[in-house]
């Protein structure tokens, strides 16, 4: 099972106080309706930016979704490459649109714990098995 | 999204990322920097806007 969703209201309280309503709007929608509907925690930033590494944040599905229709191309003659893959809401949201081979690939050891675990389950919920998802530690 | 490398470490991906040249390739980048907008071997084919955040989709040369 992967980790119960960390919802945090204050974190939506900062986001409309500093950035509007049409930001709390974008942000509910493409995260926490995102992590209600895949069982997911990946809406909630961690860690610290240093020089060399900047905190985790996910990206919005609908830009990911858009991003990958837009490539007009034969996903399964394709090989999909994540860097910086975090909890890996790109990586999941990039089976579901059947890639030859997916791999994503983070710096923290944490995190790809973290997410091997959501996307086996994930995947074995939607029934998709015979799609290669692999995700690494690169140091 | 938030990219983890510094410009030294990407310069040295690109590189390997643009020596293949089997057939056509793309780059999707989330709130990409500006190295990547420079980079010669890079055409960028589309940007997506989602309020604050952005997404570029390049084809590589």
């Amino acid at each position: 099972m992967p980790e119960k969703s960390n919802f945090n209201v204050n974190s939506y309280f900062k986001i409309l106080k500093n950035r509007g309503v049409k930001s709390l709007f974008d942000e509910i929608k493409n995260n926490l309706i995102f992590d209600l509907i895949n069982g997911t925690s990946t809406q909630i930033r961690e860690g610290i930016s240093t020089k060399n590494y900047k905190h985790y944040s996910p990206a919005y599905s609908s830009l990911i979704i858009e991003s990958i229709k837009s490539l007009n191309i034969n996903y399964r003659d394709y090989n999909f490459i994540d860097l910086g893959s975090g909890k890996g809401k790109v990586t999941l949201i990039a089976s579901k649109f059947r890639f030859k081979k997916i791999l994503g690939i983070e710096i923290i050891k944490s995190l790809v714990q973290q997410a091997k675990k959501t996307i086996k389950f994930i995947l074995k919920k939607n029934g998709i098995e015979n799609i290669s998802v692999k995700l690494i530690i690169y140091a | 999204m938030f990219d983890p490398f510094t410009d030294e470490k990407l310069k040295k991906i690109l590189k390997k990322i643009t020596k293949k040249k089997m057939f056509k390739n793309y780059l999707i980048a989330f709130n990409p920097p500006k190295i990547l907008k420079k980079n010669t071997k890079l055409k960028l084919t589309k940007t997506i806007f989602r309020n604050t955040y952005s997404g570029m989709i390049f084809e590589i040369k």
